[in-house]
């Protein structure tokens, strides 16, 4: 869920970069700075979403473990 | 001596006894326990009444049925048309059948005929409808509709019967998606007895382990075979969760009670994946979309400074014209001077105006670097974002002078107007504006 959170606040920084380069008085060196910034992050979200093939782990003997281990204090 | 019955004979007396007594087929009404197919095609189980058990479950009355295979097309056929109903055990029933005697195991058994499908049917929706009574009353109807669904479910949290249809349907529509899913699939029975409790201790180690979406997925089946979804433990267990639970039972037509309490429910496992996939989709699509909206203002925002830029150097480069020829001026009168003077003074003189000169000419280079500096930076963005590119694919930009013409008032009939294209620039004079913004 920490996850979760990085990307919502990664899409709130991009909107916010986008507000002020859209503003009227734009500042060069500013400019760059920003651009270089929105690329960085549109660049990890992007990577995150696609970073590696699904990856899957299969939870099967839980039920069977604990029913054995409940039999064994008995 | 009193009369003695040989076994044989006390076995017949009670036959006969009892076909006085229930002289007719009866309706009995329990729940399946202990069902067993022989291999000649007879089906065998016991009714009880459900929750009559002593604390070892072991319950107060038992009745032994026989189906046997001569009845069983009969059955069937009822099962078949209505597909709501399957005997197994834990279902309750209500059969019609005839008390028999079985002399051969000296028991009692009731020989079954026919089963009244309805009233199972019926007994499912009542006992769905007294649960959903009672979780609405405790407030648990909307508690895991209110917990918001991630924008980015990537770490899903599955249960469902490993192996299954449903399981392979589920990962077979993630994995095609490409994003990088991280899965725990948790095995759980989704149907029969210990149903349940298998979900519950499924859903307690999701709880455990911590996952941002959970899925609850099983394939289709016959209503009793979903009987556990409609269970109250397992409905509160979904409601309390501390993630959002979405479920994909695979039934046609009602909704369980799991589905109820549930944060979104899909008709299908591959329903419910795909409803993930598309929330990553939806993300992706923003990114998308303020990627091409940042380098859209970024270049509009590089073209408006190098505009500005542009004009500072040609300033800078008329006052560094001027500066000049007036010090060249001074140096030439200067020069003049020490022609009339003494040779000494010359030196003098001279010495003064060419270190003047020297300096002029630095503070003159320094100032041309920074700018030279400035704009090089600029070209460094502009190649960055490409405005080539947006050119390239049909956009234009039309100047009056160096001025980029943004809105048809900042140009005025007559004007002539430059527009640069992707393939060069075109020259033409403004006939009129509308002025009006054009959407």
């Amino acid at each position: 869920m920490a996850d979760d959170i990085g990307y919502t606040a990664a899409m709130r920084e991009l909107e916010e970069i986008l507000a002020q380069i859209e503003a009227d008085d734009v500042d060069v060196d500013l400019l760059s700075a920003r651009v270089t910034r929105a690329a960085e992050l549109i660049r990890l979200c992007r990577e995150r979403i696609h970073a590696t093939r699904i990856e899957v782990e299969e939870i099967v003997a839980g039920l069977e473990d604990a029913d054995e281990q409940a039999e064994r204090r008995q | 001596m009193e009369a003695t019955y040989t076994v044989t004979e006390l076995s017949r007396a009670i036959g006969r006894t009892l076909a006085r007594a229930f002289p007719d087929e009866l309706w009995v009404e329990g729940e399946i326990k202990d069902l067993s197919r022989s291999r000649n095609g007879h089906v065998y189980f016991t009714l009880v009444d459900p929750d009559s058990g002593d604390d070892q479950g072991q319950p107060a009355a038992v009745l032994p049925v026989t189906l046997f295979a001569t009845d069983r097309g009969a059955v069937n056929r009822v099962l078949m048309r209505t597909g709501a109903v399957r005997m197994t055990n834990g279902v309750h029933v209500r059969i019609r059948g005839r008390v028999t005697h079985y002399p051969g195991r000296g028991t009692v058994q009731l020989r079954m005929s026919w089963i009244d499908t309805e009233y199972t049917i019926g007994r499912l929706a009542a006992e769905r409808i007294a649960v959903l009574r009672r979780l609405d009353a405790a407030g648990l109807l909307e508690a895991n509709a209110r917990l918001p669904l991630p924008g980015v479910p990537l770490e899903v949290g599955v249960v469902t019967s490993i192996g299954s249809a449903a399981h392979a349907d589920f990962l077979a529509e993630l994995a095609g998606s490409g994003y990088a899913f991280t899965v725990t699939v948790v095995d759980a029975r989704t149907q029969g007895p210990e149903a349940v409790t298998s979900l519950v201790r499924a859903l307690d180690v999701l709880a455990m382990r911590g996952c941002a979406v959970a899925a609850l997925v099983r394939g289709g089946g016959a209503q009793t075979d979903l009987a556990a979804f409609d269970d109250e433990t397992l409905a509160r267990t979904i409601a309390l969760a501390p993630f959002p639970v979405l479920t994909g039972i695979g039934h046609e037509v009602d909704t369980t009670v799991a589905d109820r309490v549930a944060n979104r429910s899909l008709k299908t496992p591959t329903a419910c994946a795909q409803a993930l996939v598309a929330m990553v989709r939806a993300f992706e699509q923003r990114l998308d979309g303020l990627a091409a909206a940042t380098v859209t203002a970024a270049v509009g925002g590089a073209q408006q400074a190098a505009t500005g830029l542009g004009r500072r150097s040609g300033r800078l480069a008329t006052a560094t014209r001027l500066h000049l020829t007036r010090h060249g001026r001074s140096i030439d009168a200067a020069t003049a001077a020490i022609g009339r003077r003494a040779p000494l003074a010359t030196a003098r003189a001279s010495g003064a105006t060419l270190r003047l000169a020297s300096r002029t000419a630095t503070a003159t280079r320094h100032a041309l670097t920074a700018e030279e500096r400035r704009l090089d930076g600029l070209a460094a963005i502009q190649r960055t974002h490409d405005p080539g590119r947006m050119l390239a694919r049909g956009w234009t930009l039309t100047y009056r002078g160096d001025r980029l013409v943004r809105r048809p008032g900042d140009v005025a009939p007559g004007d002539h107007i430059r527009t640069e294209t992707a393939g060069g620039g075109v020259r033409s004079v403004v006939e009129e504006g509308d002025g009006e913004p054009h959407g």
